[in-house]
């Protein structure tokens, strides 16, 4: 039987949500011989927010290391709740982490356009980004994806 | 996969029409989803009845009752074209499958709750769905089906793009 050789795109943040997705793929879409790639997109508005930096195009000084930072924690996080929980028979993920270069960019047009990138089969994502809340049936990323993306989007919900 | 290994045993959901869209939706399925020893689930809604009462809005205001006659073509029509689009093609793929053919509701957040029920009814590995552009009356309120899906549904959607 010949080896299936397709892209997974799995998008994934320092959430549970966003780990129940991630093994919903490894159970369920995944199939030998397939590469995985988890994408973890951090927005230039999040070091603003995290540092206090006005969010400006260029802060020189804050720049460099306060993305360092944010790729960090982005590898740590990646690695406990992804790479650790993927069973050995299967290959090693391939991990993204993408700064989304101009502030008016989304998260979700970065995912579109790497799964564009990549060929990816399909979008693997949780509905929730930040959590459930009750006001929003879908996360903003979600949303984004599903209305936007020429591939196919799998939504693993987030249960209340 | 190695002889031997488990075979699989999910259930599968996937509502179709009569649109180019629903082929899409089959063979990614088929394609991509399927693991020997699945149940693929076919959906498929009726409208309601043949003359739909729209506002100004595009909104579903009632429904003009079909007699038994028109009503009865129009559920042979849909086995028909099940048969002839897809319980073919899963028979020789010896796919098993089932079909469910149900006469909607007046509104489509109704069918969207039909389409999450179903689901949730199999426990459906996943619910695979083609988002449609707005055209006709009918895609409108067919895609809006979707869009319930992925707000409401508590099993995984899968939204296929078919333009």
């Amino acid at each position: 039987m010949e080896a299936s050789d397709r892209v997974l795109l799995i998008a994934v943040d320092d959430s549970e949500d966003s780990q129940k997705a991630f093994m919903w793929a490894v159970d369920n879409l995944y199939r030998e011989g397939d590469q995985i790639h988890l994408v973890h997109v951090v927005p230039r508005l999040a070091f603003a927010a995290q540092y206090g930096v006005p969010p400006v195009d260029f802060v020189p000084a804050a720049e460099n290391s306060s993305y360092e930072s944010a790729v960090q924690r982005a590898e740590q996080f990646i690695i406990d709740r992804f790479v650790r929980a993927l069973p050995v028979t299967i290959k090693s993920p391939v991990v993204h982490i993408i700064k989304s270069e101009v502030d008016t960019e989304s998260v979700g047009h970065v995912l579109c356009k790497k799964a564009d990138e990549l060929d990816a089969i399909g979008i693997v994502m949780a509905s929730h980004n930040k959590g459930r809340m009750a006001e929003f049936f879908l996360g903003s990323v979600t949303q984004y994806c599903t209305h936007h993306s020429k591939r196919p989007i799998i939504i693993v919900p987030t249960p209340k | 996969m190695s002889e031997g290994a488990a075979k699989s045993h999910r259930n599968i959901l996937l509502t179709v029409d009569e649109s180019p869209s629903s082929d899409k939706v089959f063979e990614y399925t088929v394609t991509n989803l399927y693991r020997q020893g699945d149940v693929v689930h076919i959906l498929h809604v009726i409208a309601p009845s043949r003359r739909l009462v729209v506002t100004p809005d595009m909104g579903l205001e009632g429904v003009i009752e079909d007699d038994e006659e028109t009503k009865r073509k129009v559920e042979e029509h849909a086995q028909e074209f099940i048969r002839e689009r897809f319980e073919k093609r899963l028979e020789t793929l010896r796919i098993p499958y089932q079909v469910d053919i149900v006469r909607g509701c007046v509104d489509n957040d109704s069918i969207g709750a039909l389409v999450c029920r179903r689901a949730e009814g199999i426990d459906a590995v996943a619910v695979v769905m083609a988002k449609h552009s707005r055209g006709t009356i009918k895609e409108f309120f067919i895609g809006s089906v979707t869009n319930y899906a992925c707000h409401h549904c508590k099993q995984p959607v899968l939204v296929l793009h078919c333009d």
